[in-house]
């Protein structure tokens, strides 16, 4: 890895949601092509984390590069633009426009019409199902095909960075595997990926390197492998 | 029994009346749907546009319906200004902040207007005579005016689904922060929403002018009918609104034939509380948190003025 250029670089940020602190300076790293994860349990500050990241929140302390440039303070639309994007927590579809919007809606920012059509048929190799729902309401999908669409959704931007927000959530052990898959093939192709999951087995499994986040703090880091046996691990995950 | 021929004049009347009463909701309705505001000064904001429309006239000599592609982009620019100076400083702020700011727009326009232009009724004698539709006699006015609605209608239709800005105001009015991550600013977004929704006042504003004299407050008059056809149309729903409009213009005019005009605003409310009612129990699958509490305070609000 360490021959890849850093994509992203989170230094030391802390972030609050009014007067309550989450975020007690998280840094963390992306390099290119990797698939880097962030486990933990609930309200560790993944999401604030991952929010941050992509605008929705600001950093009271600490900063945030892309590709070298400081974007910590930018708006959502405008982080989405220079090639980070994100299948948020709770999917957050609209759930009122047809699956083909939702599909348009993500490559909104987007000009380059003909690459536009491009990336829809490469969702569609990832996503077999979506071709034959285009007309449907987001709604009106099965939990498993929502979350291929918020995926197929933030893939529409072209991102240089993916941000994944608990994917697995609320699905059946298959579709997880399913999802998980996914996941590893986007890699494969190349695709760079921040994933935050509770399911650490899963995340661990397929990423390469990892974050432990735990009441607002990275608690440990390093390869996958090695992680697994920390004590943090441990601790969060696999029983005291 | 009521004979055939007052039975399709009641109709026909009513469906061009309610398509020029929908011109009017059409823009509230857009407003409410993807912003969540309630434009109090929707009426007053007509009311400019029903005397721009008339100044256009007396001044220019310009058709009242020549005056439309004046007005509409006029208030176009006019509506985004607005935002910018009045919504979007207090768009996160609670619902009476809203209610304080476009209410006190009101004070604003139709005191304006009592100042500068007075109290006299102003009509427009654009030359418009009567005409025969299907064998009943209509004022012209009312038919042109019905088609403007009509093509405001599919133009907005065609907007909304079929552009680029259009997928924007609809996914930010399904998820505001999802459609901030697709990279649409909902700043710009509230903008070209509001200065849509005062367009389309600006559509209705040279329509009505034609039909009806104008006076400061005449806007209070339509605005209540607009907020009922907005609770029965649908929030940002074109064609809902256009139906709900026609429908009111129908119960409108058989009130007004059968019993007496003034029972028409009684009729009005008791829909309306009917509507909110069953969308309230989920009967119309209506999923509107908290638009009961929202109407309870436009109807006091209209009562009062």
């Amino acid at each position: 890895m360490s021959n890849k250029e850093t994509l992203l670089s989170v230094d030391d940020i802390e972030v609050f949601y009014g007067e309550t602190q989450a975020l007690f300076g998280v840094s963390l790293e992306v390099y290119e092509g990797e698939l880097v994860t962030m486990i933990g349990g609930n309200g560790a500050g993944k999401t604030t984390t991952l929010r941050t990241i992509s605008g929705l929140l600001s950093p009271r302390v600490g900063s945030i590069t892309f590709k070298g440039d400081e974007i910590a303070g930018k708006g959502p639309d405008e982080i989405v633009k220079l090639g980070i994007s994100q299948a948020p927590e709770g999917r957050m579809l609209f759930s009122g426009l047809t699956v083909e919007e939702n599909l348009y809606a993500g490559a909104y920012h987007r000009s380059d019409d003909a690459a536009v059509e491009e990336d829809l048929e490469m969702v569609y190799d990832y996503f077999p199902q979506l071709p034959d729902l285009l007309e449907h309401n987001a709604e009106d999908l099965s939990g498993g095909q929502q979350q291929m669409l918020t995926i197929g959704r933030a893939l529409m931007s072209d991102p240089d960075l993916l941000l994944m927000d608990e994917p697995s959530l609320g699905l059946a052990p298959q579709l997880v595997q399913t999802i998980g898959g996914i996941v590893e093939d986007l890699r494969d192709d190349g695709q760079t990926i921040l994933l935050v999951e509770q399911n650490a087995e899963l995340a661990l499994d397929i990423s390469d390197r990892g974050y432990v986040v735990q009441t607002g703090e990275v608690v440990a880091s390093g390869p996958t492998e090695e992680l697994r046996d920390t004590d943090a691990v441990r601790s969060a995950y696999f029983g005291q | 029994m009521v004979q055939a021929d007052i039975l399709s004049q009641i109709i026909l009347y009513g469906v061009l009346t309610g398509g020029v009463y929908a011109l009017v909701a059409m823009g509230l309705s857009l407003i409410f749907g993807v912003m969540d505001v309630v434009n109090f000064a929707h009426g007053a904001y007509l009311m400019l546009a029903m005397y721009s429309s008339y100044f256009a006239w007396q001044i220019l000599g310009l058709d009242p319906f020549l005056s439309i592609l004046l007005v509409a982009p006029a208030f176009f620019v006019f509506g985004v200004i607005s935002e910018r100076l009045i919504i979007h400083p207090i768009i996160d702020e609670p619902d009476f902040a809203q209610i304080f700011a476009t209410v006190g727009l009101i004070w604003v326009f139709e005191n304006f207007a009592h100042y500068f232009i007075g109290t006299d009724p102003k009509g427009i004698e654009a030359g418009y005579g009567g005409m025969s539709l299907l064998g009943v006699p209509v004022q012209e006015v009312r038919v042109y005016g019905f088609v403007i609605a009509l093509l405001t209608a599919l133009g907005m239709y065609l907007l909304l689904e079929k552009t680029k800005i259009g997928l924007a105001i609809r996914a930010t009015a399904q998820d505001k922060e999802a459609a901030e991550l697709m990279g649409m600013s909902s700043e710009v977004v509230y903008m070209v929403t509001f200065g849509l929704g005062i367009a389309l006042v600006g559509v209705a504003g040279p329509v009505m002018a034609s039909i009806y004299s104008t006076t400061p407050t005449v806007g209070a008059n339509y605005v209540l009918i607009a907020f009922v056809v907005v609770v029965l149309g649908g929030l940002g729903d074109v064609f809902g609104v256009l139906w709900a409009g026609m429908l009111i213009g129908i119960v409108d005019a058989a009130v007004a034939f059968f019993y007496e005009p003034t029972l028409s605003a009684p009729v009005y409310y008791t829909i309306f509380i009917a509507v909110l009612v069953l969308r309230a129990t989920g009967h119309l699958g209506g999923s509107d948190e908290g638009l009961l509490s929202r109407i309870a305070n436009i109807a006091s609000s209209n009562e009062s003025s």
